[in-house]
């Protein structure tokens, strides 16, 4: 499902990172476990799209995804979210809604659904207008 | 002493009475100004924001023009646009010169580098891990610009407030583009410059006074906008 072949990243500021091979299958939990600034994230920049790597190739769901061609599909596909979690300003369905929102998907079952799998629909609909959920 | 009472008298009776030039000055006025101000936004913004997120040569140049734009001298944006608009300039075949459109290009040039520069500072002022959030959650450059910029409306509100503010009082481009001409270019401004230079100080101060109503109002608008929203937070 994801295969990495010869990446190479390189910032600015001096930071690179290579990397031979990296093979995840279809229904595989895959950890990269590094010390501070081994290179995980930067991996994952590589890997969801975000950055530009100085050489190699990745094959997403069977596509070559640095050979060109339409990344904000395969971007689509997947979604990463960091160690430090960024909500914005809104409530918590608004958050909830955004990457479908970000897909064209404004019906409220859409919506529903994901905060379903959160299990928000438990607690009731009028949380989901609060700011912060604390679940214990 | 005397002169400035009977002045300040003078001018409350010429706004009570409804003084029909005064307000056609002032729509005019409001007109311009809010037409300029909207214009600058609409390109401003998206520009601003572009130049903020993206990394190109010359980046840090480019944002110290846009920052010295901010403090363009309106004569000097007047004279420019006036030279463009005369009959024989580059510019000249639209016959703006000395109408309404005319004083709203002068205006937008000014009014731009504001909107610009503060866009620019407050997307920069956007943790880039949030806006590589946004981007890794599905979102398109524009669409991830767009959702900083929902989350920094007090601070765009903030930028359209200066953008108008500046504009509003703003005489040298709109004096030397529009030419103060009456019952078409004149403006509340180069009114009062006018009537100051002719001596007749009770219609300056009424169209000072109506001025700085005019002013305030659309800022106490566009704060309770602004300031509605941190409540609500």
């Amino acid at each position: 499902m994801i295969r990495l072949r010869g990446l190479k990243v390189s910032y600015d500021t001096g930071f690179s990172l290579a990397v031979d091979s990296l093979d995840v299958r279809r229904g595989e939990i895959f950890a990269v476990i590094g010390p501070n600034g081994a290179g995980k994230t930067t991996l994952l920049g590589a890997m969801a799209l975000l950055d530009e790597p100085a050489a190699g190739s990745l094959s997403l769901l069977g596509r070559d995804a640095f050979g060109g061609g339409d990344r904000l599909e395969l971007r689509r596909a997947m979604s990463v979210v960091f160690s430090q979690p960024y909500l914005t300003a809104g409530t918590v369905a608004e958050n909830v809604a955004l990457p479908l929102r970000l897909r064209g998907r404004r019906d409220p079952a859409a919506v529903e659904a994901a905060l379903a799998l959160f299990r928000v629909g438990q607690i009731g609909r009028a949380s989901c207008r609060e700011r912060v959920l604390v679940t214990v | 002493m005397e002169f400035i009472i009977e002045g300040f008298r003078k001018a409350l009776g010429l706004i009570l009475s409804g003084n029909p030039e005064i307000f056609s000055i002032a729509r005019l006025s409001l007109t311009v100004s809010l037409l300029a101000t909207a214009v600058a936004v609409l390109i401003g913004v998206p520009l601003g924001s572009w130049i903020a997120v993206k990394k190109f040569p010359l980046k840090k140049l480019l944002i110290a023009l846009v920052n010295t734009g901010m403090g363009l001298p309106p004569v000097v944006a007047g004279l420019v646009v006036m030279l463009f608009l005369a009959r024989s300039g580059p510019l000249g075949i639209l016959n703006w010169l000395y109408t309404p459109k005319g004083m709203i290009l002068a205006q937008v040039i000014i009014a731009l580098p504001i909107i610009t520069a503060l866009t620019i500072s407050a997307m920069q002022g956007v943790d880039r891990r949030f806006y590589r959030q946004v981007l890794a959650l599905g979102a398109t450059e524009w669409q991830a610009i767009l959702v900083c910029l929902r989350e920094l409306r007090l601070t765009m509100l903030a930028a359209v407030i200066a953008g108008f503010g500046r504009l509003v009082a703003e005489v040298g481009a709109v004096m030397i583009v529009g030419g103060n001409i009456r019952h078409q270019t004149r403006m509340l401004t180069t009114a009062t410059v006018m009537e100051t230079q002719m001596g007749n100080f009770d219609m300056a101060i009424a169209i000072g006074l109506v001025l700085l109503a005019l002013g305030f109002a659309v800022n106490l608008a566009l704060t309770l906008i602004q300031q509605n929203r941190v409540v609500a937070r």
